[in-house]
C-alpha cells in the first residue's frame, strides 16, 4: 500500500514529498518523490506522533553544507583572488 | 606532548545503568556496516542483503595520553558519496548531556534514534555536535569540553540502511570524520 509524508529530505534540502510504504520487514521506509532518496526507515509503529516525531527530527540536517557546495564556493573565492592579484 | 586518540566500538547485550555494551573493542579502524554485531565476523562473511539494514554499530572517541582538554567536537560523513538505494543514518546532535544516544543491544531492525541523515558528504562544520566526558560513552556528566583523562565521547552510531535498489558487493569507501580541539 502506497502513501504520501511530507518530510525534510537533506539531499533536496527541502520538504518535499516522500512515498511511505511498508518493506518487507514491515518498517516503514520513506522515499522523496523528487530526488529518490531513501529519507530512512523506522518500525512499524501504532503511534502517528511517534512517526510525526522522527520525521520532524530529520529537520537537523536542514542547511547542511555538502562537500560539493563547499568546494564550488571555496572555488569562487579562489578566483575572486586570483583576479584581484591579476593572475586571471 | 598530545593527546591520543583511538576509535573504539560496543558490542552485545545493553547492560548496566547507563546502559552500555557488554563487550567493548579498542583501536578498531574501521566501520565496516554489516548484518552482525560480532568484531570478528568480517563484513564479506556478512552482507547486508538489499532492503535490509545493517545492525547499528556503536563506536566512539577515546582521548588518552597529555592533554589538558578536549573540546569542540564534530562529527560528520565527510568524503565520498554513497551509491543508489542506500542511506546512512547517525546519532543527533549531543548538545546536552540528556541528548546522549542510551545503548541499545544492536540488531538490523530500523533505529528510529538515529535521525541525522548522514548520506550526503558535508563539510566537517556541518557535523553533529559531539559532547565528551570520563567513565565511558554512555556515561552521565558530558559537556563540549572535559578536562577527564581518559575521556570519551558520546556514542557516535550509525545504521546503514538500504532500500531493494542498492547495489550488490561493496559500498563506496566513504571517510566519516571526529573532529576536536586539544590543549
Amino acid at each position: 500500500m502506497m502513501h504520501t509524508k511530507q518530510a525534510f529530505c537533506s539531499i533536496c534540502q527541502a520538504v518535499t514529498e516522500h512515498s511511505a510504504a511498508l518493506d518487507k520487514n514491515n518498517e516503514i521506509a520513506l522515499t522523496c518523490k523528487t530526488c529518490s532518496h531513501l529519507f530512512g526507515k523506522h518500525p512499524l509503529t501504532d503511534d502517528p506522533a511517534e512517526l510525526q516525531r522522527w520525521i520532524d527530527a530529520h529537520q537537523s540536517n536542514a542547511g547542511q553544507v555538502t562537500v560539493e557546495t563547499a568546494a564550488a564556493a571555496q572555488a569562487v573565492h579562489d578566483e575572486r583572488f586570483k583576479k584581484l592579484m591579476g593572475i586571471a | 606532548m598530545a593527546a591520543t586518540f583511538a576509535w573504539d566500538r560496543d558490542h552485545g547485550t545493553q547492560t548496566g545503568s547507563p546502559t552500555r555494551g557488554t563487550t567493548t573493542s579498542a583501536g578498531v579502524t574501521n566501520v565496516n556496516w554489516k548484518n552482525s554485531d560480532t568484531e570478528a565476523t568480517a563484513y564479506s562473511a556478512a552482507p547486508i542483503t538489499a532492503g535490509n539494514n545493517s545492525y547499528d554499530n556503536w563506536m566512539f572517541g577515546h582521548f588518552s595520553g597529555t592533554y589538558n582538554s578536549i573540546l569542540n567536537g564534530l562529527f560528520a560523513h565527510t568524503a565520498t558519496a554513497f551509491g543508489t538505494g542506500l542511506t546512512l543514518v547517525g546519532t543527533p546532535a549531543c548538545t546536552g548531556d540528556g541528548d546522549r544516544l542510551l545503548y541499545t543491544t544492536p540488531s538490523a531492525t530500523a533505529n528510529a534514534n538515529l535521525t541525522t541523515d548522514m548520506t550526503s558528504a558535508v563539510s566537517i562544520g556541518s557535523g553533529v555536535a559531539v559532547f565528551f566526558s570520563g567513565t565511558g560513552p554512555y556515561a552521565t556528566g558530558k559537556a563540549s569540553s572535559t578536562t577527564d583523562n581518559p575521556a570519551y565521547t558520546n556514542y557516535l552510531t550509525t545504521q546503514l540502511q538500504t532500500d531493494v535498489s542498492a547495489a550488490p558487493g561493496d559500498t563506496a569507501t566513504v571517510t566519516l570524520t571526529l573532529q576536536y580541539d586539544e590543549n
